[in-house]
């Protein structure tokens, strides 16, 4: 049994790269209600990217969230054109978006495993397997660098989104699409932008993924509904509420997995979305929808 | 002169029917020009139309001659066409700084931004104190104080309003129709629908009456309000609101 | 015109000589079987027409839920696993054949189903989705792990008594009976009150609930309801396979192929689903089988979602009636 403390410390680390890994799920959903299920198929995706890097190039997966960051929001970019523009206007679109991400997850999960196989994958840099220890407690080497990649890169985009001007007009356009349009903002051009941005921070949790957890392709199917259950927790939409929602059942499962094992760690997130949806389905931060 | 011309301009939403049916209208430039009618008859329907918010489905509008139907919302706004609607539309959670910051959106430079929401604090010092709180916790006409002052960071040419007044107490609404006042002052064209018909006549240089998406006339404020027809158009199909009887 | 009166409109309500067409095509269906009792040979034509008739029950149940009332729903392989295992257990610790412990495996889904749906249909939007995704893999986790059923090794259910010839003829009776029982239901509930709230929600579920509709209890009875066939098809499925594997039921892929089959026929009316699991075991036997089922098939299954969501969101049932070329046997809304 790990003491409290510990147990709070993994947790929070851990809770720090939950964040950066759902933080685009919130933005897209935010700022255009498009319902990304493929968001953790592209941090597969990217994982495997970083993997190939440093088995091939010999490229350090941290420093591959360098390559990572601007090849998938390109590829973003590019995606949000070619598919999501087409639906802009029908009725239901929150429905048609999820049911194309659907189909561009399963389209990725293929994709990856006719090119890398079914195996499990974790890439292994030289600080993957080493540990700090600070008196009684312990943090692994691999784990602290993740947590503090993550946290520099939410803090660059808290930056972005408080202080300049294209981040302020993403945050208007999540809080009123028309008011918005009113003041001048293109939102299409923004919503392009913001599913870039969201995109890109699947690709950069993918270099953290590939040296911090065992992937394979379908498993992206658990990530993402961790993730959107913590997003759920935080209240959907609300950037601040997915990185509480996520420090906090970080938290939770670590817990869990000290006390049942970690086969059931996962089901911690599940069991906190029935519990949400049963007590505050807006979630934490999340207004009743009207 | 003339700044602002409706040319048959028809419109609805969706597959829906025609909520706008070949309306045409002329505003002068530099005056106050209110725009009354029944609820739904297609005044806010009218000034989404101007603002680029919902493209007709035919007819024309045009600015100082030039067209801009069919252009994007913010490229209108940038001919100086603003609008302040209904709803207010502030962005609730962001500070009334931010709010006005994003008034200037479409000024890439930010240090004229900065200038421009000085001049704007200037011509409205109420909306100071309020700088850093959030736009969301502001009472009904602190909001509309602040949507006002924002539509100014564009130096707007035309500003048009969405019932103002819309839930605000009578003391409120003469300050408001009071800083209406203000904007004619600063040679800005004003558009104004209004539920308050006696006050926004009142106000107003010229009045026009939309009934069931037409326009049914128009004319010098004072004589419209006197027309015997916009006695029946109202009483006939609805009560004078309370605030009107009281006003 | 209220929401109400536009749907009703849009709904004739027609039965004739098309009634006797499908009637005769049943009543071939029935009679089939003789065809493998007079001479041996035709268990692989029975096999791949239960397999259809399975995907018919499922996927008109699916589009109770996720076509009438437009709630997407990635968790219906719990209700067919539900019934497998409940089912199979029964099979295995008591002997009881699932042959009639398959309607109360359907009940027990239905049930299931109604308590899931109150909590997770409380909402308007995604957040059902989501939590169907949950529900699957937090499912897998427990099944994985629950030694008494088998674990992750699942468990080898004892094989029906039949000879082999004949051994295929009640589970190709149980999935026909199924099917139309489905068929017959997702017609009933199309031309329901509730189907009429349901389509509603569809459309615009805040102006149902202001029209007074209690739209979350008519998502959760058409969330239980469309349990239901996955529940029983579970049951029959399972004793089909001799054994009960958590990823044989339990995949995210088996939620796929019902959206899919619901997308390709037109999700929404009573023939979509039909036509759909037709076209998907057909092109299963004819293509994949052929050419071996490799790691891109799900590539096909996802773009093919794409594709249609983008260029033909009505199915086939809903673009032919767009075009007005929907010959009339198809029509059955
Ligand atoms: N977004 C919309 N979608 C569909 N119909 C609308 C929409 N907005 C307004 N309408 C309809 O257009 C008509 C006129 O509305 P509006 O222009 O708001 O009238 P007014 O401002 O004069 O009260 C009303 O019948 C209303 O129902
Ligand atoms: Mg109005």
């Amino acid at each position: 049994m790990t003491s409290g403390l510990q147990i709070l410390i993994l947790g929070l680390a851990l809770g720090g790269v939950y964040a950066l890994m759902a933080i685009g799920l919130s933005l897209t959903y935010g700022v255009m209600r498009i319902l990304n299920l493929a968001h953790a198929a592209f941090m597969v995706l990217g994982a495997y990217l970083a993997y190939w890097a440093l088995q091939i190039l010999h490229i350090d997966p941290l420093v591959s969230i360098l390559i990572n960051g601007p090849l998938f929001f390109i590829l973003g970019i590019v995606l949000y054109r070619i598919l999501f523009v087409p639906l802009a206007g029908r009725s239901r679109y929150t429905e048609a978006t999820l049911l194309l991400s659907f189909g561009l997850a399963l389209g990725i999960e293929g994709i990856m495993g006719a090119m890398w196989t079914g195996i499990y994958r974790l890439a292994n840099p030289s600080y993957a397997t080493r540990s700090l220890v600070f008196g009684s407690f312990y943090i692994p080497e691999g784990q602290m660098y993740a947590t503090a990649a993550s946290l520099g890169i939410l803090i660059a985009l808290w930056g972005f989104l408080q202080k300049t001007r294209l981040g302020r007009a993403i945050r208007a356009t999540m809080q009123n699409r028309t008011a918005a349009q009113i003041v001048g903002v293109h939102v299409e051009r923004i919503s392009a932008l913001a599913f870039g941005l969201g995109m890109a921070s699947a690709g950069v949790s993918g270099s953290l993924l590939s040296f911090l957890f065992p992937f394979f392709p379908g498993k992206h199917w658990q990530w993402i509904s961790i993730l959107l259950s913590l997003v759920v927790l935080g209240g959907m939409g609300s950037l601040i509420g997915t990185v509480v929602g996520a420090l906090m059942l970080a938290v939770a499962s670590v817990y869990v997995s000290s006390a049942l094992g970690p086969t059931w760690s996962p089901a911690t997130f599940y069991a906190a979305l029935f519990l949400v949806l049963m007590i505050r389905p807006q979630g934490l931060f999340g207004k009743r929808e009207v | 002169m003339l700044i602002l011309e409706i040319e048959e301009v028809s419109a609805g939403y969706g597959m829906g029917p025609d909520i706008l049916s070949r309306v045409s209208v002329r505003f002068e430039a530099g005056l106050i020009h209110c725009l009354i009618g029944p609820n739904g008859a297609g005044k806010s329907t009218l000034l989404r139309v101007i603002a680029g918010l919902l493209r007709p489905r035919s007819g024309r509008v045009l600015l100082e001659g030039k067209v801009i139907s069919g252009l994007r919302p913010d490229q209108i706004l940038a001919h100086g066409i603003c609008l302040v609607p209904q709803d207010r539309s502030l962005f609730p959670d962001m500070t009334v700084r931010e709010n006005l910051l994003m008034g200037g959106y479409i000024e890439r430079d930010q240090r004229q931004v900065s200038r421009r929401m000085e001049e704007v604090l200037e011509i409205f010092p109420e909306v100071r104190r309020h700088l850093n709180h959030r736009a969301g916790t502001l009472s009904g006409g602190e909001q509309q104080m602040v949507a006002i002052a924002r539509g100014l960071m564009v130096h707007p040419r035309v500003m048009m309003l969405d019932e103002p007044s819309l839930g605000l107490a009578p003391l409120v609404v003469d300050r408001i129709f009071e800083a209406i006042s203000r904007l004619k002052t600063m040679g800005i064209t004003v558009l104004i629908v209004e539920q308050n018909v006696r006050k926004g006549l009142a106000y107003a240089d010229r009045g026009y009456v939309l009934d069931m998406g037409r326009l049914s006339f128009e004319g010098p404020a004072r004589e419209v309000m006197e027309d015997p027809r916009l006695q029946e158009l109202y009483l006939g199909r609805m009560v004078l609101s309370n605030r009107e009887v009281q006003g | 015109m209220t929401l109400l009166d536009q749907i009703r409109i849009a709904t004739p309500h027609r039965l004739e000589t098309r009634s006797l067409i499908l009637l005769s095509l049943a009543l071939v269906l029935f009679l089939l079987p003789l065809l493998q009792v007079v001479s041996d040979g035709y268990n692989y034509v029975l096999h791949v027409l239960m397999v259809i008739f399975m995907y018919i029950a499922m996927a008109s149940g699916w589009n109770i839920i996720g076509g009438y009332a437009g709630y997407t729903s990635l968790g219906h392989p719990v209700f067919f696993a539900l019934g497998a295992y409940f089912s199979g257990v029964l099979l295995v610790y008591r002997g009881w054949s699932p042959f009639w412990t398959a309607p109360i495996a359907g009940l027990v889904a239905t049930l299931f189903g109604f308590a899931f749906g109150l909590v997770a249909l409380r909402t308007r939007g995604p957040a059902f989705v989501i939590s169907t995704i949950a529900l699957l893999l937090l499912a897998q986790l427990i099944l994985d792990n629950w030694e008494w059923v088998g674990g992750s090794n699942g468990l080898s259910l004892p094989m029906i008594g039949w000879p082999y010839r004949f051994y295929k003829i009640p589970f190709y009776y149980g999935m026909l009976l199924t099917a139309l029982l489905a068929i017959w239901v997702s017609y009933r509930i199309r031309h329901s009150k509730l189907g009429l709230f349901l389509r509603a929600i569809a459309m615009d579920e805040t102006k149902a609930e202001v029209a007074g509709i209690d739209t979350r209890m008519c998502k959760v009875i058409a969330f239980a309801i469309s349990a239901f066939f996955a529940g029983v098809c579970g049951a029959l499925w399972g004793y089909q396979q001799t054994y009960l594997r958590p990823t044989i039921f339990l995949t995210i892929g088996a939620a796929a192929d019902l959206v899919l089959i619901n997308l390709v026929g037109g999700r929404g009316t009573v023939a979509g689903p039909v036509l759909g699991a037709a076209l998907r075991v057909g092109l299963d036997e004819l293509v994949v089988n052929q050419v071996g089922s490799t790691e891109l098939n799900i590539t096909v299954t996802g773009l093919l979602m794409v594709l249609i969501v983008l260029f033909f969101p009505g199915g086939i049932v809903g673009a032919l009636r767009e075009r007005r070329h929907l010959p009339r046997l198809l029509d059955w809304d």
